[in-house]
């Protein structure tokens, strides 16, 4: 392959990305346009909402214990989704399109994981529930780091249907009893989303550190569900403060 | 146009949220299919513009440190003009991110496709602050966490289909 044809393939590579996102930002166009025509109910500050503030909010405990949890938990989610399609092509031994179809059924758990989480949050105590699952995602990445290339890619599927609760538990435990400090709260819970930023990072670190196998990486994930973990079985009680 | 002076107040008492509950889902879906799209467009971009593996994390440092830099002024946005407007310029953000993909891939430049992506991920921050406790709102107090994670569901659906869309688009 000369220079010129090396320079076209990545061109054509590159302008691939081009069509989805314009799909993207049209279908956006859209819903902005039905925003504006529909009335839709405000929750104004009549409603109890005025006065809250960051200060406020960080007075609660639990709250300050779920913006924690929400950091570690999306760096989890965002390592573990963001080399699904690494971990599929050098585990699983497929292509490039393969590893993408597999990432769309580890979306597909996920969705499931949702459904089901939906179902079983109307009886069950969502800090239950939460618990229950961040254990089942801390022996599914043990396996990621441990067992063979094709069972990693069966774990992540596994971590994609129990990580599908923590993000919407974490945050409504979080901004439980909050009252007019909500706004402000879940702006900090949004915030703690920086885990996104950083664990990634620190993950591709660990795979370059080792070679290039990617498994090593697994071991960031593991931390960040031991976090959640202790968010469901104490950080979530709500306490009384001075 | 603007008719929010002349809407009924919201009260709670035996009025549909049918309508704000399909709309305020159907962010989370399209939020979804944003956040998503980043597992394909990760492994994509780091063989088509030649990154190392620790660059191409940059993708998500760049989405999530928007999160991070845009969460106070978003709350600051959403107290002052409440979550319709809030919801409706971070629709625009949004989309404004998602078209600086074209010339990012014209000039096969990594610094605009991660300038595209700060800027989705600042639409995406005004989003999830107002969509999040917007949905909680929008019923039975007591049903706060079902609803939310109802909503989140569709954002699950995203999950499945980004991917499966991003796969269509590779050569």
């Amino acid at each position: 392959m000369t220079e010129a044809d090396r320079l076209a393939y990545l061109a054509g590579e590159a302008s691939s990305v081009k069509m989805p996102y314009m799909l993207l930002g049209g279908f956006l166009l859209l819903i902005a346009i039905l925003f504006t025509v529909n009335r839709l109910p405000e929750f104004s500050e009549e409603e109890g909402e005025e006065g809250g503030s960051i200060r406020g909010a960080l007075r609660h405990p639990h709250l300050v214990w779920a913006v924690v949890a929400q950091l570690f938990y999306v760096g989890a989610q965002v390592c573990v989704t963001s080399f699904f399609v690494r971990a599929a092509i050098a585990g699983g031994g497929v292509d490039e399109k393969t590893a993408g179809y597999y990432l769309g059924v580890y979306g597909l758990l996920f969705m499931v994981g949702r459904f089901a989480g939906t179902l079983l949050l109307s009886f069950a105590q969502p800090s239950r529930l939460l618990s229950l699952y961040a254990a089942a995602c801390i022996l599914l990445s043990l396996v990621a780091v441990n067992a063979d290339g094709r069972f990693v890619v069966l774990a992540l599927g596994g971590l994609g249907f129990f990580m599908s609760i923590m993000f919407p538990t974490i945050f409504s435990l979080g901004i439980e009893g909050l009252g007019e400090d909500t706004k402000p709260a879940s702006a900090l819970i949004v915030m703690s989303i920086i885990g996104g930023a950083l664990f990634p990072v620190l993950m591709g670190d660990i795979i370059d550190r080792n070679g290039d196998n990617i498994q090593s990486g697994y071991l960031v994930p593991l931390g960040c569900y031991l976090v959640v973990l202790m968010f469901g079985l104490y950080g979530y009680k709500q306490r009384k403060t001075a | 146009m603007d008719n929010q002076s002349h809407a009924k107040p919201a009260n709670g008492t035996g009025k549909s949220y049918l309508l704000p509950m399909v709309l305020v889902t159907s962010l989370f879906f399209l939020w979804g299919i944003s956040n998503n799209l980043n597992g394909i467009l990760i492994p994509h971009l780091r063989k088509a513009l030649q990154l190392t593996n620790r660059q191409s994390t940059f993708v998500d440092t760049a989405v999530y440190l928007a999160y991070f830099l845009s969460a106070i002024p978003a709350g600051m946005l959403l107290k002052r003009y409440g979550y319709r407007k809030g919801i409706i310029a971070g629709l625009l953000v949004f989309s404004l991110g998602a078209f600086l993909f074209v010339p990012a891939a014209d000039m096969r430049r990594y610094e605009v496709f991660l300038l595209g992506l700060f800027i989705i991920g600042c639409g995406l921050t005004i989003l999830e602050t107002a969509a999040n406790p917007y949905a909680t709102k929008l019923g039975d107090p007591a049903r706060a966490t079902a609803r939310l994670n109802l909503a989140q569901s569709f954002n699950g659906l995203a999950a499945f289909l980004a991917p499966v869309i991003g796969t269509v688009f590779i050569p």
